[in-house]
């Protein structure tokens, strides 16, 4: 009986010793942290972080048809189109596309269903502001995110792998 | 005015025991401020991660941060507090392993105040610690605060004897309970050699004294919030916080002059070595909370009473055993 | 016919009863007492209270309340087509969220008699159990919080962190997916993403050794966990409990083997069992349940046909219910048994009641009874264990 409680006392000790051995072995090798403001991680492609038009540089103007898709998809109503009838054309113009990226639960369903090419995703996540009306975007807004996006490189410079295995 | 006389005299005496006194206290409180940046840079690398980065290069101001923040932060006083009480607790938890580092010695000749009954001085603070505690867990008029003290309260109060007996075994080896005797009769060997079970019974009662994981249940963050200083903020929470880790390095300085043979060591000087020691100890504290879960109250006390009290007395006896036959 | 009450009237009905007097002698007795473990703390896993009666360290009873985080997605989906329903979905249970964007799917696609290919199924059974083993991975990182040990979380996170990049590099988004779509999947795999899954599979293989050696063979977890929170098998079936619950109990019932759906019918998996319904079996059916949704993506992995053209965009986006349908569907979501019931009215594109049964809230449940007798801290315990997401309960 003595024997066996000493036995249990004597494994558990062990087992508490292995426990340790985890934790020390982990003390020595490299933290998995990623230093944010001055290490970022490589976002893959298909990242959703801010919705943005499209636009045709030459003319600064978006690509957008007002076919009204993405509006009507949007579960959350976060997408608001304000158009014109240009009865000459028989075309709708665009007059304000607003995005509400408060609102925006960025589920993507405006970008698949879009069938002319002019809303996408681009991985910039850092859109924050001090002022909640700021987040209401129109389509100025939304073009110039793409256009900042497309070649930053002081972000590029600081993009690193994040993998340890 | 004869000079030497002037230095001789009472007043000289007690003028360099007041600086002393002033310099043991800001050493403290700098060691401290370092021992919250070690315990949390330790906990971030045993977690994988980096720990505090930003606030000075390589987060070394992090607990200067912390300090600032706390001290401007409001006092707030609950209502129904019993006020007396409620504000004596953090006094009354920070300042006994302040007053017990002076009885502990750093060096050769660096020791405060030698008296021959140290050891049972050092102990007889670290009870004071409990009652305070209480006194928080009782003062705050919360639920959760009073179970975190009672609790505390009956889990400091069954280690004490397990770590009383555990220190018992150094004591016999040594004869005397003065810490300076002890550190100078392991002038051959350690003690941790001659008496590894005490060492270990030391260790684990000495981090029960502490609340730590594993036995931090009086504030046990995931059950009661904050245990018995939920209520505290401010300053006033600083002061425990700074008691616990005043605490720590005191149970570790204790461990090092029982065990690790205190100042002793061949090249360096007696000083160096011991901090080295009191650092190594409270190293494995800080892995050994990061590393265990904690115990359920009942479980806490049945190893308190029925694991390590039945082995502080086996080890007494082996010890004066084997002290008879040698 | 009298109004209906308010919850307002109800909750105040609903009084906590008078404290029950325990008496040592005539002079000296206790009281029990009520402490509110509250929406706002570190281990309730979300917004839940919890009022715990307790006669000194043993609990006597326990009253969940819950409804802290209730946004009405089952009445906001009454308004939504299926292809916007998916979104929702992933709502509804954040931590594991493809298992219940499947969970929807397969209802939509059943009352609308939509097909889904092959290659979307396997994709599906693969994204689902790439997110149970992210999801146990969370509930391994909070059970050990719960109970007090601190790194075990960070390991599990570590962990969490690559399934979350790898559904990132799919779908794009890292916790609310809406991947799984009435029809298929939204889109099909990046390049090379089957590599790097296998990587990633290789590489977990070889950590869960080190939670064994840190948690589950740790002396003090085992005291912790074992024996506390026993569920009998009947009392586990009348308490309607599912998943690693109901199998730590030893009732070998699980919706993918029993039930299949997809392509679970070709598959070859362990469905992991326990004997005496203890935390420590609970905790024990999950790890082992990672290692088994590793063979099973394995397999998934290898069987995977070639890709096919992809039409669920245009299924789903044109889907329309035929009146007068309703359909329930059940899926093994990591928590437990995720069933949604569909029905439709009249026909149209949007459904005429959608309604989620979740497994946490059949859990939640069981709680008060499971709970009787232990003391508090065992409670946290055997709350950890049922890995309750509140999400889940409040919908």
């Amino acid at each position: 009986m003595l024997l066996l409680r000493i036995r249990s006392l004597a494994l558990s000790a062990y087992l508490l010793g292995d426990g340790m051995a985890v934790t020390l072995r982990y003390m020595f090798t490299k933290p998995v942290t990623l230093q944010y403001p001055h290490e970022m991680k490589r976002l893959p492609e298909r990242t959703r972080g801010t919705l943005v038009l499209y636009a045709d540089i030459e003319r600064m103007k978006c690509k957008c048809t007002v076919c009204l898709v993405c509006e009507v998809v949007c579960p959350n109503n976060s997408i608001h189109i304000d158009f014109e009838r240009d009865t000459v054309n028989k075309k709708k113009v665009l007059t304000k596309y607003y995005w509400d990226a408060d609102k925006c639960i960025y589920c993507g369903l405006c970008v698949e269903g879009c069938g002319f090419d002019s809303l996408g995703w681009v991985p910039e996540f850092e859109i924050s502001t001090t002022d909640r009306r700021k987040l209401v975007w129109d389509e100025k807004d939304m073009m110039q995110a793409w256009l900042t996006s497309i070649g930053r490189k002081d972000i590029d410079a600081k993009r690193v792998d994040n993998k340890w295995y | 005015m004869d000079i030497a006389a002037l230095l001789a005299s009472e007043w000289a005496q007690l003028a360099l025991y007041a600086v002393a006194g002033f310099v043991l206290l800001n050493v403290m409180l700098g060691i401290v401020t370092f021992l919250v940046l070690m315990e949390r840079k330790v906990s971030g690398w045993m977690q994988v991660r980096l720990g505090p980065m930003e606030i000075g290069p390589w987060g070394i101001l992090v607990t200067v941060a912390d300090a600032i923040k706390l001290m401007t932060k409001q006092d707030v006083v609950p209502r129904h507090v019993d006020r007396f009480v409620f504000r004596l607790a953090p006094a009354l938890i920070a300042l006994p392993p302040l007053i017990a580092v002076s009885l502990v010695p750093f060096g050769k000749n660096l020791i405060f105040a030698d008296t021959s009954v140290a050891l049972l001085l050092v102990l007889a603070l670290t009870s004071l610690t409990s009652m305070a505690i209480l006194m928080a867990g009782w003062g705050s008029n919360n639920k959760y605060s009073l179970l975190g003290g009672v609790r505390s309260a009956a889990q400091d109060l069954s280690y004490e004897v397990a770590l009383i007996f555990a220190a018992l075994g150094p004591v016999m080896l040594a004869g005397s309970l003065s810490l300076q005797d002890i550190v100078k009769a392991q002038g051959g060997v350690w003690f941790v050699f001659l008496q590894p079970l005490g060492f270990i019974l030391f260790l684990i009662a000495g981090i029960a004294e502490l609340n730590r994981t594993p036995f931090d249940i009086p504030e046990a963050e995931s059950e009661i919030v904050a245990g018995y200083h939920t209520e505290y903020s401010g300053m006033r929470f600083a002061l425990f916080f700074m008691a616990e880790y005043a605490n720590m390095f005191l149970v570790s300085c204790i461990v090092a002059t029982l065990f690790l043979g205190g100042w002793q060591g061949p090249v360096l000087p007696g000083v160096l070595w011991f901090v080295l020691k009191v650092f190594a100890v409270i190293f494995v504290i800080m892995w050994v909370r990061w590393t265990f879960p904690r115990f359920r109250v009942d479980q806490l006390m049945t190893f308190g009473w029925k694991v390590l009290v039945p082995l502080g007395l086996l080890n007494i006896l082996l010890t004066g055993g084997v002290m008879l036959l040698v | 016919m009298t109004a209906p009450e308010t919850i307002a009237e109800r909750m105040a009905k609903d009084v906590i009863e008078q404290p029950v007097r325990h008496e040592v002698t005539r002079d000296l007795w206790t009281d029990d007492f009520n402490v509110n473990i509250g929406p706002q703390h570190p281990s309730t896993h979300g917004v839940l209270r919890l009022v715990v009666t307790l006669d000194g360290e043993v609990v006597k009873k326990v009253q969940p309340y819950c409804g802290y985080l209730h946004r009405s997605i089952e009445k906001i989906s009454e308004n939504r087509t299926l292809l916007q329903l998916v979104c929702f979905s992933d709502r509804v249970d954040y931590v594991a969220a493809m298992n219940a964007n499947l969970a929807v799917c397969l209802a939509g696609e059943k009352i609308a008699g939509i097909e889904v290919p092959e290659r979307g199924q396997y994709i599906r059974v693969i994204m689902a159990e790439l997110n149970r083993i992210a999801s146990h991975l969370l509930w391994f990182g909070d059970f050990g919080l719960n109970l007090g040990a601190g790194t075990p979380f960070f390991y599990a996170f570590r962990e969490r962190e690559q399934v979350i990049n790898l559904f990132e590099e799919v779908c794009g988004n890292r916790l609310t997916y809406n991947y799984i779509r009435p029809g298929g999947v939204a889109f099909d795999l990046p390049e090379k993403w089957v590599e790097r899954c296998q990587s990633f599979l290789d590489y977990f293989l070889t950590k869960l050794p080190e939670y064994h050696r840190l948690v589950t063979n740790n002396p003090i977890f085992q005291v912790r966990t074992r024996g506390i929170g026993v569920v009998t098998r009947e009392e586990a079936l009348n308490w309607g409990l599912s998943g690693p619950s109901l199998r730590g109990s030893g009732v070998d019932f699980d919706v993918r083997r029993d039930d299949p759906y997809e392509v679970y019918a070709n598959l070859k998996f362990r469905v992991p069992l326990g004997t005496r319904g203890d935390t420590f079996e609970r905790y024990l059916c999950r790890m082992m349940e990672m290692e088994s949704s590793v063979d099973i993506i394995r397999q998934c992995l290898e069987k995977l046909p070639g890709a096919q053209g992809g039409h669920a965009k245009k299924v789903s986006m044109l889907a329309r219910i035929p009146a007068n349908r309703e359909v329930l569907v059940r899926t093994e979501a990591p928590r437990g048994e995720m069933s949604v019931y569909m029905c439709s009215g009249t026909g149209g594109p949007k459904p005429w009641r959608v309604k989620y049964r979740t497994a946490s809230f059949a859990n939640l449940a069981a709680l008060d009874q499971l709970s009787r007798g232990y003391k508090i801290a065992d409670l946290m315990a055997i709350f950890g264990s049922l890995d309750v997401v509140i999400p889940e309960i409040d919908r």
